[in-house]
């Protein structure tokens, strides 16, 4: 009787729950007791391609959400969840580089960021042009009459400077994503590229207020080192993932990265900040053993616009000196020419010192025009309007 | 009976509502708006208080000293010697585009001030550097020298620190409490260009 009563209670204990379609509520899968559920999940990366690295045992509702659309205000809102120490952060780690510890990896990509790229490219962009304005301004001598201020410096050192920002990343993001294999670990996101690029661009607004000394030793000291720093950042932060397959196409594609940013630091440079102090013609009076020289600085031209041939000849026309080789001691304010004109200046000698002083290209000029005693003008604006004519 | 909605602001002295704008003379109409103009003028002068600005906000204002200001700025281009000025276009493109990528900016990063407020506050703060665009421009009138440069760059320098403070005192508030220097740093670029501009003006 008592083990009836046990059996029967062992029985009912023993009988399987049944738990019917219909016990559970509005149809809901039963809940997983089973399976492991990875909380501790690392919700930092999130990358811009979803799902791909996204835990097999998320919930279902997760995996359908795919955050805000492209469309809305807030997809893009995340990318500007930084604060203020955050980005401070972030632009001192741009330029020092760190080998143990990568900047993509510890400073950005918990939350890559679009606010740093864009206000340092916008900042660089008119740095850069107001930085090119001021060394155009020195060099002219002051508030000369010859002093143009440029405004179309802004527009083309934007597209130089947005188009570095966004192809490169581009570029580099579609390298990856192609040469992704199975297995591997997560490429990176394009934001990440982007924001690593941006904030990379940081050091060259220092250096493009340093750039101003019109010493050429001192600016390409400057254009190496910035390059080097911050393109040392680049190469730490993208070795990793680049070098997870492939380590010789690793190599190239930093040197690559490396030798773009160098490029871009040489040629804002170049382009904004090379006014050397030329020298042209040398003017002295014939007559005199002791010619007095005088180094004429003179005002640069857009290197720009076409009418640069027109104004040259101009200028020369004005300032045009007698043809005579026994000329009284005029100057002749010449204009240098720019870096793609090369202008041949041959003056001769009639004196007992012979030399010839060529300058094929002007910017190379300011160690080969040693300037000498005895010098005259010999048939010079001829000369330069000949070889301007030639060259337009 | 229903009423027409006043295209300007609809609260006058005795707290009632002013509707029917539309039968009023032209007159009365544009001196009322020109008052309202000059009124926020005022306040951006002397920074007191905030509701002219924020709550009533129009875009007349920008839209008066942009204009005058592109007006002054921009280079011959006819000369033969290129003056390199901008553009009347480019000046209205730079203050309009410069103002609404602020505006955006400060959205982004959570700011809770609307879209055309933080556009007529920006806008309404180019009246310092209107003021030292006009006083450059009449001493590029006289002689030029080296004193008279840096005079012009004090005009701008001094027209640049007052419209970045009123345009702080403006807009501080509305940005997130972490990010203030982050939504204060790209005002300060924006009238930092402007007064570039305004110092680079020169006689051609």
């Amino acid at each position: 009787m008592d083990f009836t009563n046990k059996a029967n209670d062992a029985e009912a204990l023993l009988q399987f729950q049944d738990f019917g379609m219909g016990s559970t509520a509005a149809g809901k899968p039963p809940p997983y007791e089973q399976t492991h559920n990875f909380t501790d999940y690392p919700s930092s990366h999130v990358d811009i391609d979803e799902d791909q690295t996204q835990g097999p045992t998320q919930t279902a509702q997760s995996s359908q959400d795919n955050g805000p659309s492209m469309l809305t205000f807030a997809y893009y809102q995340r990318y500007f969840d930084v604060d203020t120490p955050q980005v401070k952060e972030r632009l001192i780690w741009s330029f020092v580089p760190r080998p143990s510890r990568d900047t993509l990896t510890h400073y950005i990509r918990p939350s890559p960021d679009l606010y740093g790229p864009l206000w340092i490219c916008v900042t660089l962009v008119f740095c850069v042009a107001i930085m090119g304005n001021i060394a155009d301004y020195l060099h002219s001598g002051g508030e000369g009459q010859h002093w143009r201020y440029d405004f179309r410096k802004v527009s083309i050192s934007a597209s130089t400077i947005f188009s570095y920002a966004l192809l490169l990343p581009l570029v580099l993001w579609l390298l990856l994503w192609w040469r992704r294999k199975e297995g591997d670990q997560a490429p990176l996101g394009f934001i990440e590229i982007v924001s690593l690029y941006g904030y990379s661009l940081a050091i060259y607004i220092p250096i493009s207020v340093l750039l101003t000394i019109p010493f050429p030793f001192i600016q390409w000291t400057l254009v190496i080192v910035g390059a080097a720093l911050s393109g040392s950042v680049l190469v730490f932060s993208l070795w990793p993932p680049l070098s997870a397959s492939q380590r010789g196409m690793a190599v190239i594609i930093l040197s690559a990265v490396l030798a773009f940013h160098f490029l871009l630091a040489a040629g804002l440079q170049l382009y904004f900040f090379r006014y050397s102090n030329d020298v042209v013609i040398v003017s002295n009076s014939a007559g005199t053993s002791h010619g007095h020289l005088r180094a004429v600085d003179s005002s640069t031209l857009d290197k720009v616009t076409e009418l640069q041939p027109l104004s040259l000849i101009r200028a020369v026309e004005d300032y045009s000196p007698p043809e005579t080789t026994n000329a009284e001691t005029t100057v002749a304010k010449t204009t240098t020419i720019g870096v793609d004109f090369p202008a041949t200046a041959i003056i001769n000698n009639t004196k007992t010192e012979q030399e010839m002083i060529k300058s094929t290209h002007i910017k190379n000029t300011t160690s080969d025009l040693a300037p000498k005693k005895n010098q005259t003008i010999t048939k010079l604006s001829t000369k330069i309007l000949e070889e301007s004519t030639t060259a337009v | 009976m229903d009423s027409i909605p006043s295209i300007s602001k609809p609260i006058n002295g005795e707290g009632k509502p002013e509707f029917n704008t539309l039968d009023e003379p032209i007159r009365l109409t544009i001196v009322r708006d020109l008052k309202a103009v000059g009124n926020k003028f005022f306040h951006v002068l002397y920074p007191r208080q905030q509701t002219s600005l924020l709550t009533e906000w129009d875009l007349w204002g920008p839209l008066i000293l942009c204009t005058f200001m592109a007006l002054l700025l921009q280079g011959r281009s006819d000369s033969t010697d290129h003056d390199g000025g901008p553009e009347f276009a480019e000046v209205f493109v730079i203050v309009w585009v410069g103002a609404m990528a602020v505006t955006i900016n400060t959205k982004l990063l959570g700011g809770t001030i609307s879209f055309f407020q933080s556009v007529c506050v920006l806008g309404y703060c180019l009246l310092p550097l209107s003021i030292a665009l006009a006083l450059c421009r009449i001493v590029l009138l006289l002689q030029q020298n080296t004193l008279f440069f840096v005079l012009r760059c004090g005009f701008s320098l001094t027209a640049f620190f007052w419209a970045v403070w009123a345009a702080i005192k403006f807009l501080g508030d509305s940005s997130p409490p972490r990010r203030k220097i982050l939504a204060g740093y790209p005002i300060g670029l924006f009238y930092f260009v402007i007064a570039w501009l305004v110092v680079s003006l020169s006689n051609s």
